[in-house]
């Protein structure tokens, strides 16, 4: 007895003496805060990525940042006008928050803003403070999840192909479909219906099992045995639009952009899931013409695409003569879902009118913006560093520039279910590296500075070779699970799709662009 | 302790032996620079995000593993080292497991293992993931069958607990464990749990590998084993049928000896001789145990020469002249390519390399005739029948080294895409990013090269240049690259090698190697014409003095032609027309006789483009 008392007695001597050292270094730390004794810098501190002057949505994840300033030291405080601030002490000038506190000050917050102040000490142990940085939560917030394409810069080949999702709220990320579990095949084209992550489509090619489309509806997975390009779901889920595509890759000389995309040939298509049957319409695939980038009006009374004239005769020419001179015009085409009767087509935006190609038209979910790409040519903006976001309001068909574009490509763009976000992919960040960015967009669709998808470490982008595009915004996690779509993909079983019209595109092995 | 205690010298100098084999003979650094081009890469970062990767596949950590141990080939002595530890621990693991048997039989067995793993590496192939499955798997069965744990439950968890970690660590390697096991409890009698196992195993197989990773089911059960398609994709057939018949003959000795000890028990047999033996004398003892001694090292002696001299692969000297190619060891890659010639060997990859080393060392207007030359190996673009990677990595170079930088990039990041993050591909793609101005991409391909255990540093010294010097890093070739790259741009047409160098001349003429491999273009399609018509930049190049092969084609062609060629101001060496005149008249003394010719000209005149225009070959 006497002994067990004894060690009781060391050991709370003992963790006595290591809470008395704790509470001291603590004091010290507190008495250490530059508070009162610091140089002032007139310049908000340089930080990575560029986390300034943004308006963000309140259930965004941390935006952890890396200070570019020199130092030994590092104390970041984070404060609103409510709530309580989150103070970082860091010898290194990787900055990273606390998720639930980060949640608390932006829930208080909101609607509001928040000021980020960076303090660094030099090896004199002087500190200097540097001006606040100030980011507005806005009220609204952004959808939870992201559903985006992650590969690396691809060419001719590729092999690791996959769909991620990524919660925004943290950093949770996961794949919904790996093409490498399909023998490295490729997988793309992933669209939903509403933005709801119940129901999805995606395209997958696959030298070994084939290609086709997948539709996944709450849990439910169905294989179309037709190759789907760029999709559109009808908002009432009958039906989804898509695009097929002769697309044929070819290379630059000098150019920062290596690669290029054309289209030889293209046009539309849908499927009607009542009837599981392919059609067609002279309004959505003229002969003369190239359709593309199919999106609907959340009324489901239009088609939004892009449709261009071929300025080649030789339609498999590599690369096509005047390829440089391919501008697609904005067009729309009213349907009735009922009747499933096509009117004529009209253009909104014509190419000869804004001297660029207008590419990727997508439209809020109150209808009354429409965000598209303008480029110099062609079908592709990715590539291209012209390309640019603009939008347009559909009421008046003014068209201007949004304010979050940057001197490189931007494109793949995609609004939240409440409309006031724009998620897109940008090359801002240099070279072949598309990056996500978000925007927040107010009601006169005037958009704030861009940033980019906070990682959990900040120096995440430094060293990823992968690129992420492609990206949607969704109200949750998809609910398939990724077992079920890859034994869907490897499955024989496979909706043959009738056609009625005879334009029903085939399925062929081989990889148009390793055609070339 | 058995093992320690028998002082096993015999081992001890095998495994010696084995350690100057690879040392000596296989050069790991070799293999080293053999991957992602000749071999799969094994790929290995150090960071976070690349063990989680290779973590979630079943496999994933005996590739890990791999990785990392591959990654010091590039030391011999390391490299070495890792093949023969590898080798000793199977054998080891061999050992213990057959401990009943013979000790001779139990080495034979031991002793084919390794054959197999060095005829893998005596093949250039890298079959260390497979081989680190192998050893596991046979460690995993020592450990059960010694353990024995009596109680069957007991039995059965441990059973379940090894063979799920194992499945985990090595994929369907573990079912060599599984069978060795089930193997075991049936010929202990335990005939329940021999089954019990066996449907274990393979539940165990199809509920992690099948249903839990979602593996292809051939996948599920054959991942990591000598049968795994992806692995065999790599290996030549005599290593993959060496390493598939260790496998099977594990088995099948596992099978023999546990039926042995069956029999035994039923019917009293036993390993050792139950006949009385005479106790030979003291002198006859001697003999005996020296002609025994005889037999242990020269029998095994004998049949390990035969074996690694049969299966001696000839591309050893191609890899070690790619090797000092990647190194940028120029005047080594020339030395190499002579060893290749006394063996009678040739291989279009080995001419690129041999004819971008003539170049670097300045030597290819002098000297490329003197080396044996195919038209089509001098830029690999039009020539078949090579692997993908061998081939455009090679281009890759080629387009990087005449400041095509575009094509370059495409190339790197085609290969990195299908061969994965090879150090090499990122350091290029970097370099290539710096001279076309693209510093922020560049800074990505360089930050992930800094992860590389061995190219990290390479990586930290372009970051440092980077940052004092955007344009070039401080580095002199890029400097160099970025005032010659190809700067119009326009859409790539499928063009010949010879309009791409005219290109590349047109757009700068100071492009020294799109001149040199357009001469020597023309040179190896005996377009004299051509030659002489380009003379004419050889001045803005700085040229001193009139190039021997293009002097020599000037000849050709004023002989052919009997009009005097304009040589820009440069004179003829009055030497090269002596040879000239001299072999001309030595052919039409054979009147033109092809065949004699080619064989007696050969010696004197083998090296020159005279010999080349009139034969069509580069002998000496």
């Amino acid at each position: 007895m006497n002994r067990l008392c004894r060690q009781f007695w060391i050991v709370f001597m003992f963790l006595t003496v290591v809470l008395a050292l704790c509470l001291t270094a603590v004091s010290c730390n507190k008495n250490n805060t530059p508070s009162s004794s610091y140089t002032s810098q007139p310049r908000p501190p340089r930080i990575k990525p560029d986390y300034t002057d943004l308006v963000i949505p309140p259930n965004i994840a941390p935006l952890n940042f890396v200070i570019l300033e020199p130092g030994s030291e590092y104390l970041v405080q984070i404060h609103g006008a409510k709530g309580k601030p989150i103070v970082i002490k860091s010898k290194a000038p990787d900055i990273r928050f606390p998720i639930s506190g980060w949640r608390r000050l932006l829930n208080d917050n909101r609607g509001d803003s928040v000021s980020v102040d960076v303090y660094t000490v030099d090896t004199q142990g002087k500190w200097t403070r540097y001006q606040s940085i100030t980011n507005t939560i806005a009220n609204e917030p952004i959808d939870s999840h992201l559903a985006y394409r992650f590969l690396k810069p691809n060419y001719n080949y590729f092999k690791s192909i996959r769909v991620n999702q990524r919660n925004l709220e943290g950093y949770e990320d996961s794949a919904i479909l790996n093409g490498e579990s399909y023998r490295d095949g490729c997988v793309n084209c992933h669209t939903f219906l509403n933005h709801d992550p119940d129901t999805m489509a995606i395209g997958i090619r696959s030298s070994h099992f084939g290609s086709s489309a997948l539709i996944a509806d709450h849990g439910d997975v169905v294989k179309i045995g037709a190759k789907w390009g760029y999709t559109s779901w009808h908002p009432s889920g009958k039906l989804a639009v898509y695009a097929v595509m002769k697309v044929r890759q070819f290379f630059h000389t000098a150019r920062e952009e290596v690669r290029d995309v054309i289209d030889l040939d293209a046009g539309l298509f849908y499927y009607r899931r009542d009837t599981q049957t392919v059609y067609t319409d002279p309004g959505i695939a003229d002969k003369e013409r190239l359709e593309t980038y199919p999106t609907w009006s959340p009324d489901g009374k239009y088609l939004y695409f892009c449709s261009a004239p071929f300025p080649w005769e030789d339609r498999n020419r590599m690369p096509p003569e005047n390829y440089e001179q391919l501008r697609y015009d904005l067009r729309r085409i009213s349907y009735d879902v009922e009747k499933d009767a096509w009117d004529q087509p009209e253009t909104i935006l014509s190419a000869e009118q804004t001297g660029q190609s207008i590419m990727l038209p997508r439209i809020s979910p109150d209808g009354k913006f429409l965000v598209f790409c303008q480029c110099d040519y062609g079908c592709f903006p990715i590539y291209q560093d012209s390309s640019d976001l603009y939008l347009m309001d559909l009421d008046t068909r003014q068209v201007r520039k949004l304010e979050a574009n940057s001197d490189a490509s931007e494109s793949w763009h995609s609004f939240s279910s409440n409309g006031r976000w724009l998620a897109f992919s940008s090359r801002r960040m240099g070279g072949p590296f598309t990056r996500i960015f978000f925007c927040y967009l107010d009601e006169q669709g005037k958009s704030s500075k861009a940033f980019c998808l906070p990682q959990k470490n900040p120096n995440f982008y430094d060293a990823c070779l992968e690129a992420f595009s492609v990206p949607e915004l969704i109200t949750g996690p998809v609910t398939v699970s990724q077992s079920k779509l890859i034994r869907a993909v490897r499955s024989p079983r496979k909706v043959q799709v009738d056609s009625t019209t005879g334009a029903t595109p085939t399925t062929t092995t081989t990889e148009p662009w390793k055609q070339q | 302790m058995n093992l320690l205690s028998k002082v096993p010298v015999f081992s001890i100098l095998f495994f010696m032996a084995v350690f100057l084999f690879v040392y000596l003979w296989i050069e790991p650094p070799l293999l080293y620079y053999s991957f992602g081009v000749y071999l799969e890469y094994p790929h290995f970062s150090l960071s976070w995000p690349f063990l989680e990767r290779s973590l979630v596949d079943p496999g994933g950590a005996a590739h890990f593993l791999a990785g990392f141990l591959s990654q010091w080939f590039v030391y011999p002595l390391a490299g070495a080292t890792i093949i023969t530890a590898s080798a000793w621990l199977a054998f080891a693991a061999l050992q213990c497991l057959f401990s009943e048997i013979p000790a001779l039989l139990r080495r034979v067995l031991g002793h084919l293992a390794i054959l197999a793993l060095i005829v893998g590496y005596n093949q250039y192939d890298h079959p260390l993931t497979i081989w680190l499955a192998l050893t596991l798997s046979l460690w995993l069965a020592v450990l059960y069958t010694k353990w024995k744990p009596s109680k069957p439950v007991v039995r059965t968890v441990v059973f379940t607990l090894l063979f799920a970690a194992a499945y985990y660590w090595i994929g369907a390697g573990a079912l060599l464990f599984a069978i060795m096991a089930m193997l075991a409890d049936l010929f202990d009698k335990r005939y329940f749990a021999g089954v019990l196992h066996f449907v274990m195993g393979v539940s165990l197989v199809l509920v992690l590998g099948y249903g839990f990773f979602v593996l292809e089911i051939q996948d599920a059960f054959l991942r990591l084993t000598p049968f795994d398609r992806t692995l065999l994709r790599d290996l030549k057939s005599l290593s993959r049928v060496a390493l598939q018949s260790v496998y099977i003959l594990i088995l099948l000795a596992f099978f023999g000896v546990a039926l042995v000890r069956l029999l035994r028990d039923s019917e009293s047999l036993s390993w050792t001789a139950d006949a009385k033996t005479e106790t030979p004398d003291k002198g006859r003892r001697f003999s005996l145990a020296l002609a025994k001694m005889l037999l242990a090292c020269g029998i095994p002696t004998v049949i390990y020469v035969l074996i690694l001299f049969y299966s001696m692969s000839p591309r050893k000297e191609v890899l070690r002249i790619h090797a000092f190619s990647r190194q940028a060891m120029w005047p080594q890659v020339l030395e190499s390519a002579r060893a290749l010639y006394q063996k009678n060997l040739y291989h279009p990859c080995s001419n690129f390399d041999v004819n971008r080393a003539l170049y670097h060392t300045g030597r290819l207007p002098y000297e490329m005739f003197a080396h044996p030359q195919h038209p089509e190996a001098l830029a690999l673009i039009s020539m078949e029948n090579i692997p993908v990677s061998e081939k455009y990595n090679r281009i890759c170079d080629l387009y990087y080294d005449l400041g095509y930088m575009n094509e370059a990039q495409h190339w790197a990041a085609e290969l990195l895409e299908t061969r994965g993050n090879c150090p090499f591909l990122l350091e290029k793609l970097g370099r290539v990013c710096i001279i076309k101005g693209q510093t922020e991409a560049a800074k990505v391909f360089l930050h992930a090269l800094e992860k590389d255990l061995i190219c990290g540093q390479t990586a930290r010294e372009l970051l440092t240049g980077l940052a004092q010097n955007p344009q070039t890093a401080n580095d002199p070739k890029i400097a160099y690259l970025s005032m010659i790259r190809r700067k119009n741009d326009h859409a790539a047409a499928n063009i010949t090698l010879e309009e791409l160098l005219l290109e590349l001349l047109e757009e700068n003429r100071n492009n020294r190697m799109a001149f040199e491999y357009l001469m020597a273009y023309y040179l190896l399609h005996r377009q004299s014409d051509k030659v002489v018509a380009n003379l004419y930049r050889l001045k803005d190049l700085g040229y001193r003095q009139l190039p021997r092969y293009y002097a020599e084609a000037a000849l050709i062609y004023m002989n052919k032609t009997r009009q005097p060629v304009n040589l820009s101001g440069y004179e003829m060496d009055p030497r090269i027309v002596a040879q000239f005149q001299k072999i001309t008249s030595a052919f039409r003394s054979m009147g033109y006789n092809r065949q004699q010719g080619q064989q007696a000209l050969a010696a004197e005149f083998g090296d020159s483009y005279f010999y080349y225009s009139m034969f069509d070959v580069g002998v000496k």
